[in-house]
């Protein structure tokens, strides 16, 4: 030790820091040079294959070409040991990386399955590359394999199953380029993170409450996160869904689509505008982590740390600012971080949206606060309220429809409980300021939204269901005072309004032990504590009036059904929030909120055995509840190891967005449906777009439904004369091409974004220029 | 004159004083957490778990084996419906001699395994608190730790749900080893030289160790490699005389102790067993046998399941996975102790307890770091065949949390000390109460699971199965279990058996050769090292091998008539080897006891 002090005394910081910049300039330039170098591949056919018992056939029935073959009449005399019976690689060494076995082979009947060992059988080599059965009526199959460390003696097998016959042609692994693109981004990453901290470090050391904090808030994202930090990924609720929403944006994105509106991806090719409808801007991060390489499920749980992450960090900052301290501060966003509703939302439901929209929520709080400080006393630090508000709403918009309708309807609430404070001119003009600045920024994504919702789909049907039925899917007491939330079962109620069929179980609505002490703590406190307004006492009964009020209406004591006879407009909004559970977000942003303004006032105001009673209480219930839930997800969630081959397009969970009337279980993979005397010479399907050539040799137009799905924007143009051709939807909502009479040429079916959607984006793309350049000016006049 | 030879007075003069409050509140803890410790034996039944039914296997056998005169127990001919088995020999098994008396004396099966329970669990909480109140100096620090150790999930699933004997009984003597380290690297030469052999370093590292080898080889391996780590780290200190004269007394003293065991093991791990195909089973397998953060963190350990990738490789379908997970209390221990380092600054904290606490810290958490998946494991197992060799021996990485538990627990006690110090008496009772309520929270959960989860099973001598090899690790290699049935003899040709009998181990046979050539007979026990057949008269010996389904062939010569025993016999270097121990232990308790003769003397 004494050494490396003696050597680190000679070196400067800034030499330190140079050679540090100097070994990641390095490592980031062998990671380039392994990117350009070709990819590795080797390939076994015909002879190079071995089998004891197989004998090698060529050209097999005369179209299937050479290869090793077995069948039931080459058992080893005596034994019918199928152990032996097979065809395999020879053993081989590969350098670590990742890489694509493929596995050329025909084969008449089911039972026949691959499998593979290596000398050290790592659970990244053999993990569901076990006896996996091979499909015949496919020839070939592709196996996702990576490994961090050089694999040595790998073997691939190929066992026959003792009925029918079995050919393997060749069986060929082939390096991918995915690892390394993978390993050039983590050294790329570390290193900026790295040297991002050495050089924030180097203006200001933490002190030991700065270091405690950061150090419970590191702790804090882990434990939320804890269920994602394993070979696995726990898979229930949506999060099929939300995994084929990334793979569809990638895909899209790949194809040149930006920003992108209807992915071809989506079932099996016939699109689905689940981006139009779905705020998918933050989502182009874990697709952007795919298109470099990462598995589907290792950009899911990127997704998901980054998110929480930014829920630690946002709801501290938040509520340091309105606090102005640190223990309120983190208590509240411990208090945040660990509420069950919000674990619940992350891992059992997948909802991604819901959980992304919770980092937000905070946001608009403070954004409130400010504006109505400034309403209030005059403070010069609420004059950029709107700014904040307008980040929140747009953080929402972005990311939830549902939670912004719902955080809308609270911020209304707010607005109109404080309506002689709203309507003073200063808070008015820092409303305006915010509407105004969230629709340009997000009118990207409102117009299409708003043009498509003219017309129907399935969740306008969806909707509709919730009439006389919402307060029947509300919650009991029983169910929100549960300290330990169990991590199973769904909605029962969703289920029974989607169809879906549920487990018996139903799940926890709880806000949790700790929330609900704060609670109780706070009311209590309320008694006791001296009359006297401020700001801060004002928004704290303001948060407690909403977190109540919020909790009330998740139950089914609430007067839904007399408010939605009262007035078709409720009726609309209660069917878009579809469950009164969802209000459940709402009481746990309160709650923790008001955690935090607990803290605060205790410490101002009561005894030191109390401040510490209610921090030692509400910590540890929060901690029980979280923990509980937690644990009990471990112990009944499925383990699942997703890679791309297993994320389906066809995973629309309820298909909310598909066009009313659709039945998307007449969608054949590749079938044109044609009237008349229309002649087809060519044709080519991508995904999301057609390629026809054909002729009309009848007097009268005619049509071809392609096979994909009708929405407003699908066009279809001549491939040389650049013309449009008509484009209808057809009877089975499929994209209707007319021909007219004669027709003789090729046209291109593809979607294209009209005109006013891309004025759109350059309006929002102004504002948020406008913006940032507003900062910037603001920041230097402030210098 | 009877009133002065009473044990009350006798305590009462040795102690010149009655028992204070805190002391009779330290008492009634440690009552406290043995009886909770040990609540589930506490009932008509024993909840059957894991390794039970082999655990249960092993008294039989050594009771069997000591009622036939064979001390010490070496292979006992119980096992495997009289085949034997070498569980004895590779498995250290002197402390269930306890429980074997018991059964001698007429315990039943299952009142004799709680007996054994209740003591380990007793001198648990003993040992525990003696090392820590020797090291803090103070009783509060000491309980809290005890407190930790003796229900920290882990040491409960250990218990009760794997009834992990070995692993249970090894964990009364980790905290020997921390202690004998701690003297080792702190006692000052001189305070060492006065105060004699039971206050040093390598006596008490010695005993940690003896312990260790004579109940788990795992966990001494484990606790081997962690010193080996603490000496490296350590090594400005290691390398001075005074400081590794106490290692090479250590080991002196364990190596000649246990030579007893540790020479017929040697011996007998140069053959092939199963363990070693299972070891090799590992390769690859270490890392996928690991714990998630998941399943570490959880404050509510179920108690219910077993690892599943044990069952995957010892193909038995398990069901739930089990806990692994040191519990909320301690886990909040190891917060609160890195929250304490960020407002303490070094220079106000002792620098003993200090390096000794950054150390147990450092060592829990790399521990920790060692059960989950995370350690590149499958790196180093790739690097190094002694690697692979190391951890195909520890089996599965979660092992690893005997030591975190143990570490974790000393942290906590020097995190109460610590506060205890610092005059920040919120933050002292904050911590008592927190930790001390989610420690008791996660034992109680655990415990009311298994409870709720078990099966309850009234275990009889009829209910004991010879047959019950748990995973049959020791079993020579290729032996085909199934066939180890019945008592049958294999006679090559031309051998006329006139008379046999099997018992206990042992087979009488009376034979005649009829043929030219020599021939053989099988007998119905299993082959190891040591087996022996001799002529009943003349007591030579006759050849004898292993048959090809590893059972004891004897050669007969062409001619022969006459009969023979076939036995165990230890060969003549064990019984050196025995001797030594004895004349090791006997020579350590001469030494202990003249020093204590010359302190009396001297306070005279």
């Amino acid at each position: 030790m004494n050494v490396i002090n003696k050597i680190t005394e000679k070196i400067s910081p800034r030499q330190m820091f140079a050679a540090l910049v100097a070994v990641e300039i390095l490592l980031a330039a062998v990671a380039v040079v392994l990117c350009l170098k070709p990819e590795r591949e080797y390939i076994f056919e015909g002879q190079e294959l071995e089998s004891a018992h197989g004998i090698y056939l060529e050209n097999f029935l005369e179209e299937y070409g050479n290869g090793y073959y077995l069948d039931n009449s080459l058992f080893p005399e005596g034994t019918e040991d199928l152990e032996e019976m097979k065809i395999e690689t020879p053993k081989t060494d590969l350098p670590r990386g990742t890489y694509e076995v493929i596995i050329n082979y025909v084969a008449n009947e089911d039972l026949n399955t691959y499998t593979c060992r290596a000398k050290y059988n790592t659970y990244q080599i053999i993990y569901g590359k076990q006896y996996v059965g091979l499909d015949p009526d496919e020839n070939s199959v592709a196996v996702w394999m990576y490994s961090p460390l050089k694999i040595t003696d790998y073997q691939m097998s190929v066992r026959y199953g003792g009925a029918g016959y079995l050919l393997v042609n060749s069986i060929v692994i082939r390096e991918t380029k995915e690892w390394k693109c993978v390993s050039l981004f983590f050294i790329l990453f570390f290193s900026l993170i790295i040297d991002g901290w050495l050089l924030w470090r180097r203006k200001r050391k933490l002190d030991a409450s700065q270091k405690t904090i950061f150090f419970l808030s590191v702790l804090l994202v882990l434990l939320s996160s804890a269920p994602i930090l394993s070979f696995y990924m726990n898979g229930v609720g949506d999060l099929d869904f939300h995994l084929a929403r990334i793979e569809a944006l990638s895909h899209a994105l790949k194809a040149g689509q930006f920003p992108v509106r209807l992915p071809g991806y989506w079932c099996g090719g016939y699109g689905y505008a689940s981006s139009i409808f779905y705020g998918e801007l933050f989502l182009y991060f874990p697709a952007a982590l795919r298109i470099i390489g990462f598995t589907p499920q290792g950009a899911y749980k990127i997704y998901m740390l980054c998110v929480n992450l930014s829920t630690c960090l946002l709801t501290y900052y938040c509520l340091k600012k309105i606090c102005r301290e640190r223990l309120s501060a983190f208590m509240g966003t411990a208090v945040y971080m660990l509420a069950p509703q919000r674990l619940i939302t992350l891992h059992l439901f997948g909802a991604v949206g819901m959980y992304t929209a919770m980092v937000f929520i905070p946001v608009v709080i403070y954004g409130f606060y400010l504006i109505y400080r400034q309403g209030e006393d005059g403070q010069e630090e609420g004059k950029y309220g709107w700014l904040w508000l307008f980040a929140g709403f747009s953080g929402l918009i972005q990311c939830h429809v549902i939670n912004t309708f719902l955080v809308f309807v609270f911020a209304l609430l707010v607005c109109l409980i404080k309506i002689r404070i709203t309507l003073r001119k200063e808070v008015l003009l820092q409303f305006v300021k915010a509407v105004g600045c969230t629709i340009l920024v997000n009118l990207w994504f409102l117009l299409p939204f708003l043009d498509y919702m003219r017309f129907d789909y399935k969740m306008s049907a969806l909707s509709t269901h919730s009439r006389g039925r919402f307060a029947a899917n509300g919650t009991f007491i029983s169910q929100l005072i549960s300290f330990f939330p169990h991590a199973e079962g769904c909605s029962i109620s969703a289920g029974m309004e989607w169809g879906i069929d549920t487990p018996g179980v139903e799940m926890s609505y709880t806000l949790g032990g700790g929330i609900m002490l704060a609670v109780i703590l706070y009311i209590v406190y309320g008694f006791y504590r001296k009359k006297g307004d401020s700001p801060l006492r004002k928004m704290e009964n303001m948060i407690l009036g909403i977190c109540l009020l919020s909790l009330g209406m998740t139950t089914i004591w609430f007067p839904w059904d007399f408010l939605q006879q009262r007035s078709d407009l409720i009726a609309w909004i209660t069917g878009s929030i579809q469950f009164p559970w969802r209000f459940l977000n709402i009481a746990s942003v309160a709650g923790a909120f008001l955690s935090a303004f607990l803290i605060y006032e205790l410490r101002r105001h009561a005894k030191r055995e109390f401040l510490y009673g209610a921090i030692l209480s509400v910590g540890l219930l929060s901690l029980i509840s979280a923990d509980y839930f937690l644990q009990d997800y471990e112990k009944h969630s499925e383990d699942r190891y997703i890679t791309s081959d297993e994320v389906e397009s066809w995973a629309i969970e309820v298909a909310e967005y598909l066009p009313a009337g659709t039945d998307d279980t007449t969608f054949e993979k590749d079938a044109l449906q044609q009237e008349g005397e229309l002649e087809i010479s060519a044709y080519e399907r991508g995904e999301g777009t057609v390629a026809l050539t054909c002729e009309n040799t009848a007097e009268s137009e005619t049509y071809v439904d392609v096979p994909i799905l009708y929405y407003k924007g699908y066009t279809a143009r001549d491939t040389e004369t650049k013309e449009k051709l008509t484009v209808i939807p057809a009877d089975n909502k499929r994209v209707r091409v007319i021909l007219p009479a004669g027709y003789e040429g090729s046209f291109r079916v593809k979607f294209e974004s009209p005109w006013y959607w891309r004025v759109s984006e350059v309006i929002s793309l102004a504002a948020v220029v406008a913006l940032v350049a507003g900062m910037i000016a603001y920041r230097r006049k402030k210098r | 004159m009877s009133e002065k030879v009473s044990p009350e007075f006798l305590w009462k003069e040795h102690r010149k004083q009655n028992l204070d409050a805190p002391e009779k509140t330290i008492l009634f803890s440690l009552i406290l957490l043995v009886a909770l410790s040990s609540a589930p034996i506490f009932s008509f039944y024993l909840n059957g778990g894991g390794d039970l039914q082999f655990h249960l296997c092993r008294i039989e056998a050594i009771r069997q084996a000591l009622l036939t005169g064979q001390f010490p127990v070496r292979i006992s001919g119980y096992w495997n419906n009289g085949y034997g088995y070498a569980s004895s020999v590779l498995y250290g098994e002197v402390f269930l001699y306890f429980p074997a008396l018991l059964r001698i004396i007429g315990f039943s099966p299952q009142s004799a395994y709680k007996m054994y329970l209740l003591t380990a669990n007793i001198f648990t909480c003993l040992s525990s608190y003696y090392c820590l109140k020797k090291i803090c100096g103070e009783r509060l620090s000491a309980l809290m730790g005890t407190a930790l150790y003796m229900l920290v999930p882990y040491r409960l699933s250990t218990l009760h749900l794997r009834a992990a004997v070995g692993e249970y009984t090894a964990m009364i003597f980790l905290p020997l080893v921390i202690y004998g380290l701690y003297l080792i690297y702190t006692q000052p030469g001189q305070e060492r030289k006065e105060n004699g052999v039971v206050h040093s370093g390598w006596f008490w590292l010695a005993l940690g160790f003896t312990g260790l080898i004579q109940c788990h080889v795992i966990s001494t391996f484990m606790a081997g490699l962690f010193t080996a780590l603490v000496c490296v780290i350590k090594i400005r200190k290691t390398i001075r005389k005074d400081v590794w004269m106490q290692f090479v007394k250590a080991a002196v003293c364990t190596l000649l102790v246990n030579l007893w065991f540790v020479l017929p093991f040697l011996d007998y791990m140069r053959f092939d067993y199963n363990v070693s195909g299972l070891s090799v089973h590992s390769r690859g397998r270490f890392a996928s046998h690991a714990a998630f953060l998941s399943q570490m963190i959880s404050f509510f350990p179920q108690g219910e399941g077993a690892s599943i990738v044990t069952g995957k490789i010892w193909d038995t379908d398990y069901g739930t996975e089990m806990s692994y997970t040191l519990g909320g209390g301690m886990m909040l221990a190891l917060v609160l102790y890195m929250v304490y380092c960020f407002y303490y600054k070094e220079k106000d904290r002792k620098p003993a307890f200090r390096e000794m606490a950054n150390l147990q810290m450092g060592l829990c958490i790399l521990s920790l770091l060692m059960a989950t998946s995370w350690f590149p494991w499958d790196f180093l197992q790739q690097r190094s065949d002694l690697i692979a060799w190391i951890t195909g021996s520890i089996q599965f990485p979660w092992r690893f949390m005997t030591i975190s538990s143990v570490t974790g627990a000393f942290v906590s006690a020097l995190l109460i000390y610590e506060l205890r110090r610092c005059g920040k008496k919120d933050f002292f009772y904050g911590a008592i109460v927190s930790v001390g309520i989610l420690t008791a929270l996660s034992a109680n959960y655990f415990l009311q699971d298994y409870e709720k989860k078990s099966e309850a099973d009234y275990i009889t001598c009829n209910d004991i199965n010879s047959g019950w090899l748990g995973c049959a690790e020791y079993m020579p290699s290729g032996t085909d279990g199934t066939t180890l049935d019945g008592d049958r003899l294999q006679e090559g040709g031309g051998l006329a058996v006139q008379e046999y009998v099997r018992k206990e181990g042992v087979v009488d046979l009376t034979c005649e050769n009829t043929g030219d050539e020599e021939t053989y007979v099988d007998v119905p026990i299993l082959y190891y090292k040591g087996y022996t057949a001799r002529e009943t008269g003349t007591g030579e010996r006759l050849m004898v091998l292993p048959a090809d389904n590893k059972r004891v062939r004897v050669i007969i010569p062409a001619g022969y008539q006459g009969s023979f025993e076939v036995r165990f016999e230890s060969p003549w270097y064990w019984r050196v080897s025995e001797l030594i121990s004895i004349v090791a232990v006997a020579g350590l308790a001469v030494m202990i006891c003249m020093e204590n003769f010359r302190k009396g003397h001297k306070s005279a």
